[in-house]
């Protein structure tokens, strides 16, 4: 019995792992070796390191202003290069039960979903899905020329009406294993956002009479974005939100070759530079670009998992006439986010995390975005355990599909029978709008996997359909009610001008589309 | 007992020759991080508790005498003290030691992967004192001989065995109780 008392505590023993860079950081501060910091760890690296220090943000203050400062003043570029990793472990601080308050948003039921900002990776399918408004067009679509990220359909290249075929009622069935959900609470993780890590900055841009306006006349003043930009050819603009704790790069548009400055309104122009399918890298050196430029920009993936190029601008090619057909300019290559060893999906299955997009034409890096601070506060919250009802759930679609239900007269179409595979453990993310502030959950869901992806519908871009297990989440959806299918007559695509009639119904935003043969 | 190169590092870093705390920060970084976190259960308090250590340490290196006692030995006892200061700044209107002293309701920040782990013990370790507690740690946890403990206590080493030996006896009391009791109800 001793024995076994003294074996209950040493396997008890928790696991710790020294950081190694706060070992090697402490050790040069003890030992005077003040190049450490600018050497080994770069401006960049010490910025993120704020975001990652930002509950403890008032002893360090002093650092971060005195380092973003020092990129404001153009130290930046002679910073050397080399071994700088903006990677940062996820770290997770339990707090008391319940402590972010409701998960539900305020701005009322499904506000979970509707509070989350626009993406801003068009090329993202899920996105594609709600971004193409759908418009009962009476008049022909203007030309426009597409250029830019994402998509997979160019409006700008059509001289006549591009027919959407309409949605088509979605059967989900659950053919997956048996199984059983214990646990009674749920980890929710909020990602930790605020001003603290550049207050002392803000008091001494704050404290500035600039002649033109005196920033001293101003209280309270917290200094939100900082901006860089790259002024040299393919550069690029550096966006730093130290609120929300973000990095994104974007093209420096002055300063990259677009189709737009070399043909102005030249339709052959355009036409004669349109990429060709055989301009797109295949994936794997679509994943080299993305690869090497994250590392010679010393962009850590360590937290993310493999990569994978979004291809599903490929399935909208297919759709298309060959005289239409568009190749995107940008690709996405995803990383997905790992948090204690899950991967994060957004509410529709799709991978959340970490996205590059490369240019097809001059196959680079064109932009990043998805790169944050990886803070939390983890709360305990009620979970579900009614696995029927969690079933029940996913079979309407889980959080983003409603089922549609045929009107008399309205359409002919067939249900379309897809099933779902036995579900995994994986962690979703949601926007949770609370008190004018939209908050980043991540909360435990399941996540059933599509196991028959049509063949014959190629605009059914999902690949699985996520369940959240906190039940207060649960709850304030329910089950969705079966909706009517609100399109009787071909529809056409975002791009026209023309308004939509008021007395026709447009389909619900994340509604599933499947094309339908009329 | 001092090795040579520790006791030659102390000796350049007490003549102001700083460098050579390397040599006994690299010997004994890990040991007190593990030490320092196993008594907060939270990376971010551990490191910067850490950081405060060493720093006292180097500052203090001149007191240190290698007649009185080991430097594993006065390291140890600058990190029990400065995680007590730690926590009684925090709670000062409670008597407390360490993470183990506070309930689990308490707003003190945890790592949320080792709260299964915690959990396991919680029971024993919270019934214990902070003394008691390092022991059963130091031993357990750390590897650490009667001896070396008794040296980190200021004890002698023969009251370490005992005090141990007593602590195992007690919660395997404690844990057939629970079985006793189990059955009892159960019956």
């Amino acid at each position: 019995m001793k024995a076994d008392i003294e074996k209950l505590i040493k396997t008890s023993k928790p696991d710790t792992k020294i950081d190694k860079r706060f070992a090697l950081k402490l050790r040069a501060q003890l030992l005077g070796n003040t190049s450490f910091q600018s050497s080994e760890l770069g401006i960049l690296d010490q910025i993120i390191n704020s975001f990652k220090y930002m509950t403890n943000m008032y002893k360090y203050a002093g650092a971060v202003a005195v380092v973003v400062l020092a990129v404001a003043a153009g130290v930046y570029a002679t910073q050397k290069q080399g071994n700088i990793k903006l990677a940062f472990a996820p770290e997770i601080t339990g707090v008391g039960a319940s402590a972010f308050g409701s998960l539900v948003s305020q701005d009322g039921k499904g506000s979970v979903l509707q509070g989350a900002p626009v993406a801003e990776d068009s090329s993202n399918s899920a996105d594609q899905s709600s971004a193409m408004e759908l418009s009962r067009v009476t008049s022909s679509i203007a030309p426009v020329a597409g250029y830019g990220g994402g998509g997979g359909v160019s409006t700008g290249m059509v001289g006549e009406k591009m027919i959407w075929p309409g949605p088509a009622p979605i059967a989900y069935k659950y053919t997956g294993d048996e199984f059983t959900l214990e646990n009674s609470t749920v980890n929710v993780m909020r990602r930790v956002k605020g001003y603290q890590a550049s207050q002392n900055l803000a008091n001494m841009i704050g404290s500035m009479n600039l002649g033109i306006i005196n920033l001293k006349a101003f209280s309270q003043t917290q200094v939100q974005n900082i901006n860089l930009v790259e002024d040299k050819d393919f550069g690029y603009y550096i966006n730093i939100n130290l609120y929300d704790g973000t990095i994104s790069l974007n093209e420096n548009w002055e300063r990259w070759d677009n189709l737009n400055t070399k043909c102005g309104s030249d339709q052959r122009c355009y036409d004669d530079n349109r990429l060709k399918l055989s301009d797109v890298p295949s994936d794997d050196e679509l994943i080299r670009i993305s690869n090497d430029f994250l590392q010679e920009r010393g962009i850590g993936t360590d937290t993310y998992g493999t990569a994978e190029v979004i291809n599903d601008w490929r399935m909208w090619l297919d759709q298309q006439p060959a005289e239409y057909q568009y190749i995107t300019e940008t690709i996405t290559v995803r990383y997905p986010l790992i948090i204690n060893n899950e991967v994060v999906y957004d509410q529709s299955g799709t991978p959340y995390g970490l996205s590059v997009s490369v240019n097809v034409r001059y196959k680079r890096v064109s932009s990043i975005w998805g790169l944050s601070s990886q803070q939390y506060e983890a709360s305990e919250y009620e979970a579900i355990t009614d696995v029927d009802k969690i079933i029940a759930y996913a079979e309407a679609g889980g959080m983003t599909g409603p089922v549609y239900y045929e009107v008399d007269g309205a359409t002919n179409a067939a249900y379309e029978n897809i099933e779902l595979g036995t579900p995994e453990y994986v962690l979703i993310q949601l926007y949770n709008y609370q008190d004018n502030k939209s908050n980043e959950l991540l909360v435990p869901a399941l996540r059933f996997p599509i196991v028959n992806q049509p063949k014959d519908n190629s605009y059914y871009w999902r690949t699985s359909v996520v369940v959240p297990l906190a039940k207060e989440l649960m709850n304030d959806y329910a089950l969705p009610e079966p909706r009517p299918m609100p399109v009787d007559d071909p529809v056409l695509m975002q791009g026209a001008e023309s308004s939509v009639p008021e007395e026709v119904p447009l389909p619900p935003e994340g509604a599933d589309m499947v094309e339908v043969e009329k | 007992m001092l090795d040579k190169n520790e006791l030659q590092a102390i000796k350049k870093c007490q003549s102001g020759n700083t460098e050579s705390f390397g040599i006994l920060y690299d010997k004994y970084i890990k040991k007190i991080y593990d030490f320092v976190y196993y008594k907060t259960m939270h990376k971010e308090t551990a490191e910067d508790l850490v950081s405060d250590i060493f720093i006292k340490a180097l500052d203090k290196i001149n007191s240190f005498d290698a007649q009185k006692g080991s430097f594993n030995s006065w390291i140890y006892r600058i990190a029990r003290n400065t995680v007590i200061d730690h926590y009684r700044t925090q709670k000062k209107d409670k008597n407390i030691d360490d993470v183990w002293d506070l309930s689990s309701n308490e707003d003190i920040a945890v790592d949320v992967d080792v709260r299964a782990q915690m959990e396991k013990v919680q029971e024993h370790f919270s019934k214990l004192k902070a003394e008691q507690r390092d022991i059963v740690v130091m031993r357990l946890w750390q590897g650490m001989s009667h001896k070396e403990i008794a040296d980190v206590l200021e004890k002698n080493e023969s009251a370490v065995k005992v005090a141990y030996s007593r602590l195992i006896s007690q919660m395997r009391k404690e844990v057939l109780l629970l079985i006793l009791t189990w059955i009892v109800i159960n019956i």
